[in-house]
């Protein structure tokens, strides 16, 4: 092991052009970084994603984090966002995606959790191709999966911004939650659905790689979202795992001594 | 020579020589500044002449194009992209990847089409001979303007609606038009502290379209019959006593749910891993991207490296767990509850029911565990 890995992140947000307010909010810290894109009236939606950004970054404040923590915890926030609509009728239904990835530790050695509430998205760019991590929990995802609806029709059906998962529900939604290792030089990007619904996998892959300074990318990605349209509150957090000048020793299986 | 556009959120300026797609308020100054140059009949250099006028730093993106004579170019920076296509209808992108100024690409009477985009176009293109727009996309055919030009305004009275000033489409852009972004953006750097522009030199992308996209995957939930034991603990549809809390289940007609947790995995290390996907465990592990599900990725100490790369797998077949060794170079123990211990079989997948110990090395294993 080469000691601690060097994580830098940028991140931007923006009400857009049709939107009067920024219901998107998000956190980076030295180990979650995260979106939240809030819905409900009267500004609820922001009071939902803020509740959700304020839980998550306490996350890995006491210390190691374990992926377990990570389901626990967003459990937890659930029942937060309800709590908090209960007191306050003005915010009755109001609720929030939540997506992003927790540095932990886990099996002696650093993985990223990737976590996933609703239709922001997680992807991972590395060695010029984007993957998308999670899966959007939207009424036109299921409807895609269920050979219903084609991609292409599911980017401008009108349904594409219903989500099926959302903290604030009734009954806590289950996250997707899942652990990978750390690679160096991977770089990720996390964000609402107000920047996929203006820039398709293409499009955010080559601004992606056009900036080297994840803050540069963030805002780059953002304007682009906006320029393209801002038809909704646009926020995107990038992630990188910068390598280190070690080069990478361990490449061989040894054969197991007979002791 | 034939024009179109595509709707979109930049801007597009059309004259009856130059074409420019920017990202920029159609209100900006320079819009009216390159309408003018661009009706005029100025070519592409001027153009850019006139963008680059308040700082590179104030237009990040845009693509411009000129063309006459059989000769011209298109100058390409940020996250525009122009595409050419050749009388032998191949085709080519040019992008500004990793470039800090631009990238400029000459043109002769070989090319026959350009289309500049911007990040997004859509909907079908409208013809556009010359005005300025918001838009996404220019398609300019330049076939014909190597024969003889005809008279611009046989053009013109189809595009009656799209021949507008930049007035009257400023009009159209909200009042919220505001770039950069917001207050929230507190991690962005001081303006100027990245982007370093040395030299203002044109540079030719030695390789474009390097960038490659994968679309996104709509995984189905997978779905499997199941039955409830008294506490409502899901089982499959044979089960007769709860895998969970080990109550006896009566019989009852199964339904199709989206398939439950079916245990954990618990390190030897003490973490545990969810069994709502597959697993993959090793001391370097990869998975590929084939994959429509992504399964949790294990990498594991191997201090003395008798821990292949990729190791072992753990697949789930509707109810089933099974263990797969990966062609590992000192193989996989499974030891069952009630069973002798055995080596797996490379690439053989073995199911494993609770209580199942799985060795990857002496002092590295996980239990295959059923939790309520
Ligand atoms: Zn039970």
């Amino acid at each position: 092991m080469t000691g601690e890995p060097t994580i830098r992140a940028g991140a931007a947000t923006d009400v857009g052009l049709v939107r009067a307010a920024n219901e998107d909010n998000y956190v980076v810290t030295s180990s979650v970084f995260a979106v939240a894109d809030g819905m409900g009236g009267h500004a609820a939606g922001d009071v939902a994603s803020g509740l959700a950004v304020a839980g998550l970054a306490q996350l890995g404040l006491a210390g190691v984090v374990r992926p377990e923590e990570v389901r626990r915890h967003i459990v937890r926030l659930n029942g937060d966002i309800l709590a908090a609509a209960a007191r306050n009728p003005e915010q009755w239904g109001m609720g929030t995606t939540v997506t992003g990835l927790c540095l932990v530790d886990f099996a002696g050695s650093p993985h990223w959790v990737v976590f996933n509430v609703g239709d922001s998205r997680v992807y991972r760019y590395a060695g010029g191709s984007m993957e998308q991590l999670t899966v959007d929990h939207s009424e036109v995802n299921e409807l895609v999966a269920a050979g219903k609806l084609s991609p292409a029709e599911a980017a401008t059906d009108p349904r594409r911004n219903v989500v099926t998962r959302a903290l604030g529900s009734p009954t806590a939604p289950e996250p997707d939650i899942f652990v990978f290792p750390l690679a160096e030089g991977d770089r990720f990007l996390v964000c609402s659905d107000g920047l996929t619904g203006e820039l398709d996998d293409g499009a955010l892959a080559s601004v992606l790689a056009s900036w080297d300074d994840p803050r540069d990318a963030a805002a780059s990605l953002v304007r682009a979202a906006v320029v393209a349209g801002g038809r909704d509150n646009v926020t995107a957090v990038v992630v990188d795992h910068v390598p280190a000048h070690t080069p990478p020793a361990d490449d061989e299986t040894a054969p197991r001594k007979v002791s | 020579m034939e024009v179109r556009y595509r709707p979109g959120g930049w801007v597009a300026v059309t004259g009856p020589r130059t074409w420019l797609l920017v990202a920029a308020d159609a209100a900006a100054p320079l819009v009216a500044r390159c309408w003018e140059l661009a009706r005029a009949g100025a070519d592409e250099v001027e153009l850019v002449g006139a963008i680059a006028a308040d700082g590179l730093r104030a237009v990040r993106d845009f693509a411009v194009a000129g063309f006459a004579e059989g000769a011209g170019q298109v100058i390409v920076r940020g996250a525009a992209r122009v595409e050419l296509t050749g009388t032998d209808g191949s085709t080519r992108v040019v992008t500004a990847e990793h470039v800090s100024t631009w990238v400029e690409t000459r043109l002769d009477r070989s090319t026959v089409r350009l289309v500049l985009g911007g990040p997004v176009t859509e909907g079908s293109a409208l013809p556009l001979d010359s005005g300025v727009v918001r838009a996404g996309g220019l398609d300019i055919e330049l076939a014909q303007a190597l024969v003889p030009a005809e008279p611009a305004e046989a053009v013109q009275a189809v595009a009656a609606p799209v021949v507008v000033s930049p007035a009257a489409v400023a009009v159209t852009v909200p009042e919220t038009t505001k770039l950069p972004v917001d207050e929230r953006t507190t991690h962005l750097p001081a303006e100027g502290t990245t982007e370093v522009i040395t030299h203002l030199a044109w540079a030719v992308a030695e390789d474009p379209g390097a960038t490659r996209a994968r679309p996104a995957t709509a995984a189905a939930p997978t779905l499997v019959p199941a039955i409830r034991c008294d506490s409502g603990h899901w089982n499959p549809p044979h089960a007769v006593a709860c895998r969970v809390c080990g109550a006896g289940v009566p019989p009852q007609q199964p339904v199709d749910i989206p398939r439950p947790t079916l245990g954990a995995l618990r390190l030897s290390s003490g973490d545990l891993v969810q069994l709502d996907r597959g697993v993959l465990l090793g001391r370097a592990p990869d998975v590929g991207s084939d994959q429509s599900v992504r399964p949790h990725v294990v990498r594991l100490r191997s201090p003395d490296g008798d821990i292949s790369r990729n190791h072992v797998e753990i697949r789930l077949l509707g109810w089933q767990v099974f263990a797969v060794d990966l062609g590992s170079r000192n193989g996989t123990v499974v030891a069952p509850p009630a069973d002798l211990p055995f080596d797996l079989v490379a690439y053989q997948p073995v199911e494993i029911v609770p209580g199942t110990v799985v060795s990857l090395a002496d002092d590295t294993s996980f239990v295959f565990e059923v939790v309520g």
